[in-house]
This record gives C-alpha cells, sequence and structure tokens, in this order.
C-alpha cells in the first residue's frame, strides 16, 4: 500500500513537472521581457511595433514614388494622372491604417486586431507588389518611349553625315544594327501593356498580375535594344572621326 | 522750354542705353545655344571647348566638333541620361518584385 501510494505521489511529480515545463516553452515561444519572464503586454507591443513599423515603411515608400510619379518629366500626362489617381487613395487608406494602429493600446485593441489590419495592408493596398511596380514600369515604359523617338530623330542625320564621311565601313553597318535595334525596341516597348499593368488591383494580386511580370519582360528586352542601338551611335560616330583624321592625314602627309 | 525737353529725352536715352545694351549681348538661351541649332535647349551646353559653329544647310548638323563628330553633346546627353533613368525604374521594379510581403501580414 505505501508502496502504491509512493508511486502515485512520484507520477503526479513527474507530470507536475512536465506541465511547468511545457508551459515554460509555450512562454519563451513569445517574448521573452528585459528578466527573462514574458508578460501579455509585451506580446502585444511587439505585435503592436511590428504593425507599425511595416505601415510606416509603407507609408515612406508610398511618399517616394509620389514624389517620383510629379517629378518624371517622361510620363505621359495620362500615365501621370492616373498613377496620381491610384496613389492618393492608396496613401489615405495607409495612413489612416497607421492612425488606427497608432491610437490602439492593449486595452482598446487585441493582437487579433492588430493582425488583422496587417492583413488588411498587405492584402488591401499591396504597396510593394502591385503600387510600386505600376510606377515603375510606367516610368520605364514612357521613358523608353522618349528615348525611342530621340534615336528615330537621330537617324537621318546620322545618314547624311555617314554620306559626308563617305561610308566608312563600320559607320554602315552600325547604322544598318541602330535601324533595326531601333525598330525592335520601339515594338517592345509598345509591348508593355501600360493600360494593364495600371489596372492591376490590390485585392486582386496575385490572380491578376500578369500585366506586371509580362511588362518587365518587354520593357527589359526593349532596353538592351536601345543600349545596343546607343553603342551603335559611338561607333559610327568613331568611324567618321578615324575617317575624317585619316583623311587629314593623307592630304598633309 | 525746347532745351528743358531736349535735356529730359538725353537723360532718358541715357537711362536705357545699358538697359539695350544687356539685352542686345545677352544670349537667347542663358547656358545653351538655341534650340533651332541642334546645340541644346536653354540650360544645356552648347559647343563645348574647342568646338565651333560653322554654316550649314542642315541647321541641325551645324555643330561640328574639332574631330567631325556629327551629334551635339547635347543631344546624347539626353539619350544617356533616358537610358539610364529607364535601368532605374527596372531594377526598382526588380526589387519591388522580390519583395516579400508574407511576414508583414503575420507579425
Amino acid at each position: 500500500m505505501t508502496s502504491i501510494f509512493r508511486r502515485c505521489v512520484a507520477a503526479g511529480a513527474v507530470a507536475a513537472v512536465a506541465a511547468f515545463a511545457s508551459a515554460g516553452v509555450a512562454l519563451a515561444a513569445t517574448t521573452s521581457g528585459p528578466a527573462g519572464r514574458t508578460t501579455p503586454s509585451e506580446t502585444w507591443q511587439h505585435v503592436h511595433d511590428r504593425v507599425a513599423k511595416a505601415l510606416s515603411d509603407r507609408q515612406t515608400t508610398l511618399a517616394q514614388l509620389t514624389a517620383s510619379t510629379g517629378s518624371n518629366q517622361d510620363l505621359t500626362a495620362t500615365d501621370r494622372q492616373v498613377l496620381q489617381s491610384l496613389l492618393g487613395p492608396e496613401t489615405q487608406g495607409i495612413n489612416q491604417l497607421a492612425a488606427t494602429v497608432a491610437a490602439a493600446t492593449p486595452q482598446n485593441t487585441t493582437i487579433a486586431q492588430l493582425r488583422q489590419d496587417a492583413v488588411t495592408m498587405v492584402d488591401q493596398y499591396r504597396v510593394y507588389l502591385v503600387m510600386a511596380p505600376k510606377v515603375h514600369l510606367s516610368e520605364a515604359a514612357d521613358t523608353q518611349t522618349d528615348v525611342e523617338v530621340r534615336l528615330s530623330g537621330l537617324e537621318p542625320r546620322l545618314q547624311d553625315a555617314i554620306a559626308r564621311a563617305g561610308h566608312p565601313s563600320d559607320a554602315v553597318q552600325a547604322y544598318g544594327d541602330l535601324l533595326t535595334q531601333v525598330s525592335n525596341a520601339t515594338s517592345t516597348t509598345g509591348k508593355a501593356d501600360v493600360p494593364a499593368v495600371l489596372q492591376v488591383s490590390p485585392p486582386g494580386y496575385p490572380a491578376d498580375g500578369a500585366p506586371l511580370a509580362s511588362a518587365r519582360t518587354s520593357l527589359q528586352a526593349a532596353q538592351n535594344d536601345l543600349k545596343s542601338a546607343r553603342s551603335d551611335i559611338r561607333i559610327i560616330r568613331n568611324a567618321i572621326q578615324q575617317g575624317k583624321a585619316s583623311s587629314q592625314a593623307g592630304a598633309t602627309g | 522750354m525746347h532745351i528743358r525737353w531736349l535735356a529730359v529725352a538725353g537723360a532718358m536715352a541715357l537711362a536705357t542705353t545699358p538697359a539695350l545694351a544687356a539685352c542686345s549681348t545677352a544670349p537667347a538661351h542663358p547656358a545653351g545655344g538655341t534650340p533651332s541649332d541642334g546645340a541644346g535647349t536653354p540650360g544645356e551646353p552648347a559647343a563645348a571647348p574647342g568646338e565651333r559653329l560653322v554654316p550649314d544647310a542642315s541647321p541641325s548638323w551645324s555643330l561640328l566638333g574639332p574631330s567631325g563628330s556629327a551629334i551635339s553633346d547635347a543631344d546624347l546627353a539626353r539619350i544617356d541620361q533616358g537610358l539610364s533613368d529607364a535601368t532605374n525604374a527596372l531594377i526598382g521594379a526588380d526589387q519591388d518584385a522580390i519583395h516579400d510581403e508574407s511576414g508583414d501580414s503575420a507579425p
């Protein structure tokens, strides 16, 4: 009987220690305070600070995007107007959410509510994955279009210069490549569907995000063509300069 | 009476002469060529040191460098700036695409 009693006491002690240990592990898995202990308010503060920081970062990004949209001289009037009409409410919404979180206290807001604010911040606004790409891709498309127009405007001038230099072979070859590169770039930039990019909605992402990836691919390909065209101009210029230098040397020699 | 009018007219002429002189010598565009000569738009550098403006049938080709370059540096600078801006915009788009928002939604 005594033996049975002792066994029961021992088993109870083991169970108690195990229960205490598991409770300790559970506490350690959350946030521990300065003294190694965790209180509910510290956990609440941790969640609150993370949400507030994430909102603050988005406010900074939106301010940068708004400034860029306002100052970029290559954006078309339509694209600028659409972007500003999207950035305004987006900024207003994030600001409102940030104010709500800033005013939250452990007494009036639960952790679950804070987590819901974080979900809203991401799913409803998508500052990084939708809004920022909209601005960046629109800027890239409009800027590249401007460069293509400028390069096309130089083509007759280059042709004239090559003719006046006596058609140096390097220049003629580079000019042919330039025409191809500018034509390809213009066509490929046109495939970047900016109106479709601007219609991608944060709540609809990622299901409706295909135009972002598609535009990105087209713009990169077109940009490579434009850089090749720029290199062609360098080759043409050098060929003309070398031809002139050699003809001058021949005249003086 | 006539002498008084002559004095007033003379004073006015003296007062306006410096302003007229300033107008006649001031460049149309403070730091650059005129838009029509292909040498740059307002605020952009025109001929670099050593370059010269020469008469030409084609005004847009009037800027010739000493080595015979056929396009103004301002033209190329605009293109280079555009390419740089477009490159930066796509870099920005790349950085957007790799951003992981999943952690933010589950603090």
